[in-house]
């Protein structure tokens, strides 16, 4: 019986998986199973759009389609849960199973202290991350680094520090860190991400410590809950999954790895946040890079700390309706409300049509946040430092009390007794 | 449940951005990056954010209308044909107008003008951009042989310079704004004349606050300013250009001394321009189609001949556009025949009752004005096809409901001639069909069925293909990979991203200078003391989008600081803004951001000098 803290080699027995499937195709048959056994009535698992460069949200409710879904993608930059938010009405009443990477795992915590998600109802199998590439880079990447037409290559993986390729008439690895000398390379945001191995998933999967005799044909998983380790053992009794104890090196191997992998975030972090400035010059330069804001709203829609059904950055006496650039407090806005909790995962950025860093200036503060407060966003459920207080009943509080002195309502908690 | 993303290209302005529709258990519930479309790369602006919400919108007219007593009564798909095919064959054809959209698909254009040219036998066919578009296009044909952008929207941020002028990117066109972002962040310097301190001219390392309407002198004073410092491309003008002479003779009066005083700007401004713009290989410049823009387009492909900027990535001149399907329109011939009317020609032909019928895809004329309105009451019959009751449809005998870009198959051809996908998501509101299905329906009416029985819009597309030259060898087939095709097809995988790398095409293959005089057009006076400038009105899809109304939910017009001060006007004021042929009453917006003595108004508002006023208590 598998246990949370359980560490396994995992591959599958199902003869159709094997063929498609990568390190053993254990995260697919963990899903089949799931989908079988109706211990969730979904999975959201990212696919193949119109080619290897576009990565594509699928759900699948038959375990027959999971095949055509097997398979990492690097240059999927998506973020699942905010969509579990819009669009399944948070896993209110449906069961759903995702495949995640750490910023996803940690979304999904954020989204549910909010609650936005029903955790409950999530199935999360966490994928090592070492960072995705966005895509219309990748394409460039390969062009240029690689001299490699990006119409021809069939797969791509990151290794060993290398983005590696496969193409018609061979494979070229070039190492990550000579990509991101030359501009290339993973997102900024994937560069300063020290959540390599998404344990607060039920499973955390991946191919790091995978050595001997099944290296490329297992995977790695650390059982993280009660949940995944049923999930384990379910599969396994259903013949879908053959386990083993993992060879003790490849332990020691894998954890080398994260750590290489985090001592390379904290590498970025203090890169990026000391070219930043300090003090007076931070904001200097925040205030430069977001006055070319058009407020087109992605990084709000694309966010998953946000979840106001009205918005502040639409309330009228902060932020002026259709004046473009919008002034600074719809920066401060998000900053007041985001930064506590952003978990670095890069859409704000990604998304902005006027290129300006947000989640490095979110992800800046949020570290600084951190150092005060000690909070440490999308690692478990702890409330974020905005959310002690309970907003219908603190509203009510500030209602009763009569006046409209902040000051007054803020420092006297018991009104009228001061 | 049914969860699916359908990849698509915006529906709004002419830079094509990719977007993917997520569609859950059939209904379009929101909108979702697709990064890997090469112009967009996922990023979207606030139209693009929110083009999901018109769809569902519940103003969407769902089925066909009869007007019946001047009042719309809901009718069969059957009725409506009918009544439509029977007032088309009363008319005779040369009284007969079609006015085509801007911001319908390729397939909808191409079958309505062989409706025109087939059916109704009249060459009077047109499109809305006549206006504006046609003649920006006309520049551009007099210069390099092709109606159309010389370079691609992504090849912008290689540009080591980019002169913007006539055209607010950062706000209008975003996607080509960032393109702009991205240059100036790989070390272009980037020059904004604009008499409005716009987004964009908040990025410019040098700000022309030029008079509205001086562009001309501007572009032809910098021309004169490389020239008189010798710092023209001396090979690039022997070996690829013709008439450099005339342009040379005509801006030798744009000295600095002269467009300082047209442009209301300081005379080392120009040699300042100049001296950026010339020391800097490649070059870009970015415009937009807009009234009389056609004279501003010459005078910026001078500037480009002047300094061999064209033919190369980061160099040319980039037209943008305002609807998504502006360049397809044109393409694929909504546009006059032999003898046929223009849209404006059209709208005094019905003044003159020469025009009975006309019959409008997807296109609100009547906000051009009073005279268009007044044009649509003379009429025997008017039928607008229109997914929403716009105040065009509001005067039609029969409304034909279109279907939503989502809800059909198609193409738009963005500015950079890139031909893209709109791919269906959800089935057609209502009883809604696609704008090519309507005319069909009704050319079946007329008993044409046989040449307009197309299977689907892929059917469409293969016929357009053959028709017109620069669509050859394309396919649905070739535009399913994001990068789909630019025009012409034959420049590689995905088509031509540069235009006129070996040789240009005019008839003797060199680029043509031209002598742009600059024409005033009605300057301030006492009476009509402020110049106007143009900002973007709203449209039918803006209008019915709660998220876009929400930021602009009425026209309004920008006043300097200065200037409301003395008027005494204050900012959500009601103005009275009159020009010589009428006024408008609007709520005033006062700022800083645009030049003394300059206001600001609604495009289809705009016009010349005009004088303010406060409004009186209830207007």
């Amino acid at each position: 019986m598998a246990k949370k803290g359980d560490m396994l080699y995992a591959w599958t027995n199902d003869a159709e998986i094997q063929k498609k499937a990568e390190l053993g195709g254990a995260v697919t048959a963990l899903w089949k199973y799931a989908l079988d056994s109706k211990a969730v009535d979904a999975v959201l698992v990212i696919s193949k759009g119109k080619d290897l460069y576009d990565a594509k949200p699928t759900l699948v409710k038959d375990s027959k389609e999971l095949a055509n879904t097997a398979g990492s993608l690097h240059c999927g930059t998506l973020l699942l849960p905010k969509l579990i938010k819009k669009y399944f009405d948070g896993a209110a009443d449906m069961k759903i199973g995702v495949t995640v990477k750490g910023c996803d795992a940690m979304a999904f915590y954020e989204l549910a202290k909010r609650k936005q998600i029903n955790l409950d109802n999530i199935v999360m199998i966490g994928v090592n991350c070492g960072g995705s590439v966005s895509p219309v880079v990748a394409r460039k990447m390969i062009a240029d680094k690689y001299g490699v037409d990006p119409d021809v290559v069939h797969k791509e993986e990151i290794d060993k520090g290398q983005f590696i390729i496969e193409y018609e008439g061979g494979h070229k690895g070039i190492s990550v860190d000579e990509l991101e000398e030359h501009g290339y390379g993973r997102r900024s945001n994937c560069r300063r991400c020290k959540m390599k191995v998404p344990r607060q998933a039920d499973l955390a999967c991946g191919n790091w410590g995978v050595i001997g005799p099944r290296a490329g044909k297992a995977t790695f998983v650390e059982v993280c809950s009660e949940k995944g380790a049923k999930l384990i053992d379910g599969a396994v009794k259903a013949g879908v999954l053959a386990t083993e104890a993992p060879n003790p090196k490849g332990l020691e191997i894998r954890g080398k790895v994260e750590g290489a992998m985090l001592k390379l975030g904290d590498k970025w972090r203090k890169k990026d946040f000391e070219a930043l400035g300090e003090g007076k010059d931070r904001l200097r330069k925040i205030m430069t890079e977001t006055s070319r804001c058009i407020k087109c709203y992605s990084c709000i829609s694309a966010c998953p700390i946000c979840y106001c059904v009205d918005c502040t950055t639409r309330n009228p006496s902060y932020v002026t309706p259709g004046e473009v650039p919008p002034n600074f407090m719809f920066h401060l806005i998000r900053f007041a409300h985001i930064a506590s909790s952003c978990v670095n995962c890069g859409q704000c950025q990604e998304l902005c049509p006027s290129e300006i860093p947000n989640a490095l200036f979110m992800h800046s503060q949020q570290v600084e946040l951190e150092k005060m407060f000690g909070h440490v966003p999308g690692r478990d459920m702890e409330l974020p430092i905005l959310a002690y207080a309970e907003e219908r009943e603190e509203r009510a509080r500030l209602h009763n009390t009569g006046s409209d002195m902040i000051y007054e309502n803020v420092f006297n908690p018991m009104p009228g007794k001061h | 449940m049914d969860f699916t993303y359908v990849s698509s290209t915006c529906p709004y302005c002419g830079n094509g951005c990719g977007i993917n529709l997520v569609v859950k258990d059939g209904r379009v519930a929101g909108i979702s990056p697709w990064h890997r479309n090469p112009i967009n790369e996922g990023k979207v602006c606030i139209r693009g954010n929110k083009s999901f919400e018109f769809v569902n919108s519940p103003a969407r007219i769902t089925t066909p209308l009869i007007k019946k007593d001047g009042k719309f009564v809901e009718a069969s798909w059957e009725d409506a044909f009918k009544e439509v095919a029977d007032a088309l064959k009363a008319a005779k054809g040369d009284a007969i107008g079609c006015v085509a959209s801007a911001r319908t698909c390729n397939e909808d254009t191409f079958v309505f003008r062989n409706f025109a040219a087939n059916v109704l036998k009249t060459a009077n066919i047109d499109y809305c951009g006549r206006k504006c578009n046609a003649d920006a296009v006309r520049g551009l044909t007099d210069a390099f042989g092709a109606g159309t952008m010389t370079n691609s929207i992504t090849d912008l941020s290689d540009a080591q310079a980019i002169f913007v002028v006539g055209s607010n990117p950062l706000e209008e066109n975003p996607l080509a704004g960032r393109r702009i972002i991205l240059a100036k962040q790989r070390g272009a310097k980037i020059i904004v004349a604009d008499s409005r301190r716009t987004a964009t001219a908040k990025i410019a390392d040098l700000y022309i606050a030029t008079n509205p309407g001086s562009e001309v002198a501007l572009v032809n004073g910098i021309v004169n300013a490389i020239v008189m410092a010798g710092k023209e491309n001396k090979d690039f003008i022997a070996e690829k250009t013709s008439n450099f002479d005339k342009c040379k003779a005509a801006v030798a009066s744009a000295t600095p001394e002269a467009v300082s005083k047209t442009c209301g700007i300081a005379e080392d401004v120009i040699t300042k321009a100049a001296e950026i713009f010339a020391a800097a290989q490649p070059a870009a410049v970015v415009t937009s189609a807009g009234a009389g823009s056609g004279d501003l387009v010459r005078a910026v492909a001078n500037l480009q001949m002047v300094t061999g900027n064209i033919g190369k990535a980061g160099a040319g001149v980039s037209l943008l556009r305002g609807k998504s399907n502006a360049q397809g329109a044109a393409d694929v011939g909504a546009v006059p025949g032999e003898n046929g009317l223009t849209l404006p020609a059209m709208i005094d032909a019905a003044i003159a009752g020469k025009i009975k019928v006309l019959y409008v895809m997807g296109e609100n004329i009547a906000l051009a004005g009073a005279h268009v309105a007044d044009a649509l009451g003379k009429l025997d019959f008017l039928v607008v096809q229109d997914m929403f009751m716009t105040e065009t449809a509001a005067r039609a005998n029969v409304i034909l409901p279109s279907a939503s870009f989502a809800e059909r198959d198609g193409t738009y051809t963005n500015s950079e001639r890139r031909v893209q996908r709109v791919r269906k998501a959800v089935e057609p509101v209502g009883s809604t069909k696609a704008d090519w299905e309507i005319v069909a329906g009704i050319a079946k009416a007329m008993g044409h069925e046989k040449d307009f029985a197309f299977k689907d819009a892929e059917a469409i597309f293969n016929e357009i293909a053959k028709a017109v030259p620069a669509y050859a060898g394309i396919t649905y087939a070739k535009l399913e990979k994001p990068e789909a095709v630019q025009w012409p097809a034959a420049g590689g995988v995905f088509g031509t991203a540069v235009l006129y790398a070996d040789k240009f095409a005019t008839k003797d293959g060199k680029a043509a200078f031209a002598a742009v005089e600059f024409k005033p057009d009605g300057t301030a006076d006492n009476a009509f003391p402020f110049m106007v400038a143009s900002q973007w009105p709203m449209g039918t899809l803006s209008v019915n989008t709660p998220s876009i109304v929400r930021e602009w939910p009425s026209p309004v017009v920008y006043i300097n600081k200065e200037d409301a001060k003395a008027l005494k006007i204050t900012t959500g004021q009601k103005v009275r803004v009159s020009d010589k042929a009428g006024s408008v009453t609007l709520a005033a917006n006062v700022t800083s951001d645009i030049k003394k003595g300059v206001v600001s108004l609604p495009a289809n508002m705009a016009g010349a000098a005009v004088r303010l006023e406060i409004a009186p208590e209830g207007a």
